[in-house]
This record gives structure tokens, C-alpha cells and sequence, in this order.
């Protein structure tokens, strides 16, 4: 196991640890009981900027410029993962209106899904590439609908927890790519002498970005909580799906220079204080989404209609 | 409250602005989702069953639900196809006493949109007739009317349901009440 | 089932065509305005002939953009202003239909005046069509199908919202970067005479982004025209 990862497993056992005991608890749900991740969070995070600053050795070509890359990259890919997060709570808040036809969705999505799998091991090439991806992804469509389902039937689950969810995930990824976007400008200026490079991989981030905000003051336009709660997750959905669209589309539009941030091209020593980052930002942004999902949740108690006293006799 | 209304019924709806006669008409024709409590239609949930029950029922209300740059029968030309319904439009216009008149909507009156937002909402022949105000904006003439065609669908087996501010024109159709306040049935005063 | 609903898109895109046709003074004010929008991106833009036979592509499609985004509030104008709408869902139309319909005909008015505004745009830019004029118009065609499925579907959503005249646009606009991105390029492309064949794979891309809107759009469609 790669060094770095360690800090990740630690990170998700807290996680898993403090909700359980949270749910756990007799006498109900205890508060704020995601303060343990955000604590470890924090921690990581001073750890590993820290590292990125003073102890990562200095890039071979853009020397401590790069150092902005230990705030950069992990912003990138955890504002992808808290998009991932509002859409995959955005398909549950939909689905858990029609609890009924979760295990059918399940099971009519994991078959073909274990096909497509089997059917990519014997292709090659672009075809077992798509064989793979659309695998994949009915396989995960069928995971989060039998975790769906589960959850439906023995934890209360409801569409509202998953649209407040999806609510704060959207924020997060949002503040997170405008981040990455800022700093993705920080680190043209120097590296390639402009302040904004129309990178493929910036602009379709910037759009992505500028979809979710839309998705966002659409959630904040509509009056009723139910309509909102259709509406918003149904264009955060569609904002999701259109971002591999917008990728493909910009990358074809212009491609002037390829930095490859990836692993790969970095040494052992800068991919550990990266991997360490990125853990830091997931499990903040994990502490994000939950105080905004609290938030979100003490709204929508205010918003409830109160509960009408019984009916009088009719004359 | 809790009423049931027997087919070929007449059931009048009173009570002041906000008691809530329009959102009760509303649910009962499908257009809203009941927050709390539910109706029927022949043991079939009006709410959870629309696509079944949508076909038998109508709504007439003030949102007349017609496009203004098409003529009367224009309108009614297309909501009988969308519909699948009988178009038989000088019929259904020298019903509810208009001419067959080319003009858009635009230049309608009100009391004559009233009457064919009637027209529209009859295409269908449904089980159920809603009437929300049916009596505003008319003449006197046009309320004769409106109550000549109530009682006539009321005689072919058609259940009416009567929101109104006017009891004496609704009573020569309805012969029971339901008065309203603030979303309550309490008794006629 | 299909059968009716296929009927009823039909029905839907007629009506809404038929209306267009009583009231011409919207498709040509429609028009007008993404000319007067093509005008202003020649201003805005160097004015030697090379960069603004250039542009010309971009031209085309901002303009026509911004229209569409009048043109669509307008397409719901017509049924929210005696709520025609709520009346279509309870009579019952099904909802694909409604959205089919309205879609195929603001596909239809989009298309029209691209097709009219693109020897403008070859006159006043001075941009010769050098490529095929046949697949040019697949281009206006497609392009149109991608500005109003994604557009018919937004427009719903931000005319029953509060602040929707800003909504619309803000939705709308990140989520046809692609069709924008590819109508105009293979636009452009064509009116340099697209040497190296490259219009082909924007049209494919084109198509892809009509088929995933068009597909998924009128699946939610059903889910977000119900009032509560």
C-alpha cells in the first residue's frame, strides 16, 4: 500500500466510526457529530500544506511555483467528487419517491452492468473502453439503488435527506471550483505568461462550475419545497451528464498545451504531499456537506407546514 | 372535512374569498396535490390514479386555458384532437351561444371567453363537471345559460360540483351544500 | 399508447406553429433581433476581413442563441397566460408529448431564422460558404434541435420561477456550450470550405448532444411539468 493512503483509511474508519456511534446511540442522534471528521480534517490539511510548502522537494521545471498545485489538483478533483456527491443524491432524492421500483432498477441495471463487464474482458481497444465505462456505470447505478433501498427500508431514509444532501453538495463543489479556477489562474501567470489558459480542462471546469451555480439559485427561486426539491435535483442531473459533453467539446475546440498533473509525472515524494491534500479536502469538504446539509435540514423543519388539528364534525 | 357525492349529484361550494373553495376544486380535478387527506372517484385515487381519472373530469375555471392568438373554434378544434374527443364545433359553440367567428381570442370579450372557456371544458363530456364561479363575468342571459347546461348534464347522469359566490343562481342546479370557512365545512348561515 | 402519444407531440408542434403563424410579427421580431445581435458582435470585433470572416461562425450561433432564450419565454408566454399549460397536463396530454411538441416546433422557428439570418451573415461578414451548403443546413437544423430541447426544457422551469428572466440564461447557456461550441465551428468551418473534413466529427458531436438532451429532456420532462 502506497504511503499516503493510510491517512485516507484513518480518515474514513473516524468517519464511519462517528456516524455509527451517532445512529447508534440510544436516546437519539447525537449533534453535531461531524465535528470528528472535520477535526481530522483540519489536521490533515495544516499536515499536508505545510508538506506541500516546506518539505515536498521543488518541481524540476516550475520550481516552487508548482508548490500551488498541493491547493489546485486536490480542489479539482474533490470539487469533481462533491459534483458526484449532488448527483448521485440528486438520482436517490428521485428514486426514493418510487421506493417501490428500487430492487427492480437494481436488478435490471446490474445484469446487463456484469454483462457489459464480461463482454469488455474479451474485447480490445476503444470498444472494451466503452464496454468498461457503460459496465461501470450500470453497476454503480445498481449499488446505489439496492444502498437506496436499504437505507429506504431500515434507516428512514427519505428524499428530503438526499435533497438536502445534493443541496450541499452542489455549495461545496461550487466554492471548491471557483477555488480551483482562481487558483488555476494564479498558476497560468507565471507558468505560461497569461492570466486564464483556455485549457480543455479549465474551460469545461468553468462551465461545469457556472452549470452548477445555475442549479443552485434554481434551488434558491422556487417557493415550494417539494416542487424545489423535483426541479433542482432533475437539473443538477442534467448539469452532471452534460459536463463529459462540455469536456469532449472543449478539448476538441483547442488544445494548446497539456499539463499532465497527474501522478505520474510527479515524483514519489510531491504524489504523497498530494495524495495527503487530497484526502485533507475530501474529508473537509465531508465535514462541509454535512454542516450545510444540517442547515439545509433546519430550513426545510422551519418551511414544514404545521400539523392541522383533527377535523371538526361536518353540519 | 369529509363529503361524498353520489353520480348525478349536484353539490354546491360556498364561503368567502380564501375559504378555500378554489383549492378544493383544484384537488378534485388533479390540478394540486392534496397535503393532507384524499379523494376518490368510484374507489379510485383521484391523485395517485390521475392519468385513470383525468379523462372523466373537467375543470371550468377563471384560467380559461386557451391560446389567444387562435380563433374560438380554432381552440377548440384542438383541444377536441389532443383530446381524442368529438370536435362537432358549431354544436358545441351555438351551446354555449356563439357565433363561429374567426377572430382571435384576443379580441374577446370577457363574458365570451367565459363562454367558451364553458365550450372547452364541456369537449370532453365528463363524469365529473367542476364549476369554479361559473356565474362571473356573465350577463344575465349567460347565466341562464350556464344553468340551463348544468341541469341538462345534470339529467344525462353527470356529477356537478359548484364553487360560487351567487347560492340562488347555483340552487336552481345543486340541491346540496357545502359551506366553507377557512378550509372547513361548517354549517350555512 | 405511443401511437396516441405520437399524435399528440404532432399536435402540440402544430398548435404551437399555427400560433407563430397568426402572430408572424414574433418569428420576425425574432429575426430582427439576432441580426441586430450579429451586427453588434461586427463591432465588437476587428473589422479587417480576415478576423471578421473569422468570427463570422460565432456570429451566427450568438446570435441566434440569445434569440432562442426570448424566443423560448415566448413559447411558454402563449400557454401560461391563461394557463393553457396546467390545462394540457390534466386534459390529459401526456407529457412527452408536450414536450416533443413544443420542442419540434421551436426547433422549427430556431431553424427558420438561422436559415434566413446565414446569408446575412455571409454578406455582411464576407463569408462565402466555400464547403457543402447541405451540410450546412444539417448544421442549422441540428444545431436548432440542440438549442431548443435543453431550451423548451429550462424555459418550463425558470417561467414558474421567481427571477426567471435572469434564470434562463444562466441554466441554458453553460449547458449548450457544446452545441455552441460545435454549431459554430462546423459553421465556420464550412465557410472557410472545410479542407481538411473536419465538419463531419462537429456534426457528430452536434448530433450526440441532440440525442442525450433529447432522450433524457423528454424523459424528465413528465417530473417537472405536474404542478403539486
Amino acid at each position: 500500500m502506497p504511503a499516503g493512503y493510510i491517512f485516507g483509511v484513518v480518515g474514513l474508519f473516524i468517519f464511519a466510526l462517528t456516524a455509527l456511534a451517532a445512529t447508534l446511540r440510544p436516546g437519539g442522534v447525537r449533534a453535531n457529530w461531524e465535528h470528528g471528521i472535520g477535526l481530522y480534517a483540519l489536521g490533515l490539511l495544516v499536515y499536508g500544506q505545510y508538506g506541500g510548502l516546506y518539505l515536498a522537494p521543488p518541481d524540476t521545471w516550475m520550481a516552487d511555483v508548482a508548490r500551488i498545485l498541493y491547493v489546485h489538483v486536490p480542489a479539482a478533483w474533490i470539487s469533481m467528487v462533491a459534483f458526484t456527491w449532488a448527483f448521485a443524491a440528486a438520482f436517490g432524492a428521485l428514486m426514493l419517491e418510487r421506493p417501490k421500483s428500487l430492487p427492480v432498477l437494481s436488478a435490471a441495471t446490474a445484469v446487463p452492468g456484469i454483462g457489459l463487464i464480461g463482454l469488455a474482458m474479451a474485447l480490445t481497444g476503444v470498444q472494451r473502453g466503452l464496454a468498461a465505462f457503460f459496465g461501470i456505470l450500470l453497476i454503480l447505478t445498481a449499488v446505489e439503488c439496492a444502498l437506496l433501498w436499504i437505507g429506504n427500508r431500515f434507516f428512514n431514509w427519505t428524499s428530503d435527506t438526499l435533497d438536502h444532501i445534493s443541496e450541499a453538495s452542489t455549495e461545496v463543489g461550487v466554492v471548491l471550483g471557483v477555488l480551483l479556477l482562481f487558483l488555476g489562474s494564479v498558476f497560468s501567470r507565471p507558468t505560461f505568461n497569461v492570466y486564464w489558459t483556455w485549457d480543455p480542462r479549465l474551460t469545461a471546469s468553468a462551465v461545469m462550475v457556472l452549470t452548477f451555480v445555475g442549479v443552485s439559485l434554481l434551488r434558491s427561486s422556487v417557493d415550494d419545497p417539494i416542487t424545489r426539491r423535483t426541479w433542482s435535483n432533475v437539473a443538477t442531473i442534467l448539469a452532471y451528464i452534460n459536463i463529459p459533453v462540455t469536456y469532449m467539446s472543449v478539448k476538441w475546440w483547442r488544445t494548446i498545451h497539456q499539463l499532465q498533473s497527474t501522478p505520474d509525472t510527479l515524483s514519489s515524494d510531491m504524489t504523497f504531499w498530494l495524495r495527503l491534500n487530497a484526502w485533507a479536502f475530501l474529508f473537509l469538504s465531508i465535514w462541509f456537506v454535512a454542516r450545510r446539509w444540517r442547515i439545509a435540514r433546519a430550513r426545510a423543519l422551519a418551511e414544514a407546514p404545521p400539523e392541522l388539528p383533527p377535523a371538526p364534525e361536518i353540519p | 372535512m369529509s363529503f361524498t357525492v353520489e353520480r348525478g349529484d349536484a353539490l354546491m361550494l360556498t364561503g368567502a374569498n380564501g375559504s378555500g373553495k378554489t383549492t378544493l376544486l383544484r384537488c378534485l380535478a388533479t390540478a394540486l396535490k392534496p397535503d393532507h387527506g384524499r379523494a376518490t372517484w368510484e374507489g379510485v385515487d383521484l391523485w395517485t390514479d390521475r392519468a385513470a381519472c383525468r379523462p372523466k373530469l373537467s375543470l371550468y375555471s377563471h384560467a380559461s386555458a386557451l391560446w389567444e392568438d387562435l380563433s374560438g373554434p380554432e381552440n377548440l378544434r384542438i383541444w377536441a384532437q389532443l383530446g381524442g374527443y368529438a370536435p362537432n364545433i358549431e354544436a358545441r359553440l351555438d351551446e354555449v351561444g356563439l357565433e363561429l367567428r374567426h377572430e382571435p381570442v384576443r379580441t374577446y370579450s370577457a363574458g365570451m371567453r367565459r363562454r367558451l372557456a364553458l365550450a372547452r371544458s364541456l369537449l370532453k363530456e365528463p363524469e365529473l363537471l367542476l364549476l369554479d364561479e361559473p356565474f362571473a363575468a356573465l350577463d344575465p342571459d349567460g347565466r341562464a345559460l350556464v344553468v340551463d347546461i348544468a341541469n341538462k348534464r345534470r339529467a344525462s347522469g353527470t356529477t356537478l360540483i359548484i364553487a360560487t359566490h351567487l347560492p340562488d343562481e347555483a340552487a336552481a342546479v345543486c340541491d346540496k351544500r357545502i359551506h366553507l370557512e377557512a378550509g372547513r365545512a361548517v354549517a350555512v348561515p | 399508447m405511443i401511437a396516441r402519444i405520437i399524435k399528440q407531440t404532432f399536435q402540440v408542434a402544430y398548435k404551437d406553429l399555427l400560433i407563430e403563424w397568426r402572430s408572424p410579427q414574433r418569428v420576425s421580431g425574432l429575426f430582427f433581433f439576432a441580426l441586430v445581435l450579429v451586427i453588434l458582435v461586427a463591432f465588437t470585433a476587428d473589422a479587417s476581413p480576415g478576423v471578421l470572416k473569422k468570427t463570422a461562425g460565432g456570429a451566427l450561433w450568438l446570435g441566434l442563441l440569445l434569440a432562442s432564450a426570448r424566443s423560448l419565454d415566448l413559447s411558454y408566454a402563449i400557454e401560461t397566460d391563461n394557463d393553457a399549460l396546467s390545462g394540457m397536463v390534466r386534459w390529459p396530454v401526456h407529457p412527452a408529448a408536450m414536450f416533443y411538441g413544443k420542442a419540434l416546433a421551436n426547433t422549427a422557428v430556431l431553424t427558420l431564422v438561422g436559415m434566413a439570418l446565414t446569408p446575412m451573415v455571409v454578406v455582411m461578414y464576407n463569408a462565402p460558404v466555400q464547403g457543402s451548403w447541405l451540410q450546412l443546413a444539417a448544421v442549422l437544423v441540428l444545431g436548432g434541435a440542440a438549442l431548443a430541447a435543453p431550451g423548451t426544457f429550462y424555459a418550463l422551469l425558470t417561467t414558474r420561477a421567481r427571477a426567471s428572466s435572469v434564470l434562463l440564461p444562466l441554466l441554458l447557456f453553460p449547458l449548450v456550450v457544446p452545441a455552441l461550441v460545435a454549431a459554430s465551428r462546423a459553421t465556420a468551418l464550412l465557410m472557410d470550405g472545410d479542407a481538411m473534413g473536419e465538419a463531419g466529427s462537429w456534426l457528430s458531436l452536434l448530433l450526440a448532444f441532440d440525442l442525450l438532451h433529447w432522450s433524457l429532456d423528454g424523459l424528465f420532462f413528465g417530473l417537472i411539468v405536474e404542478e403539486r
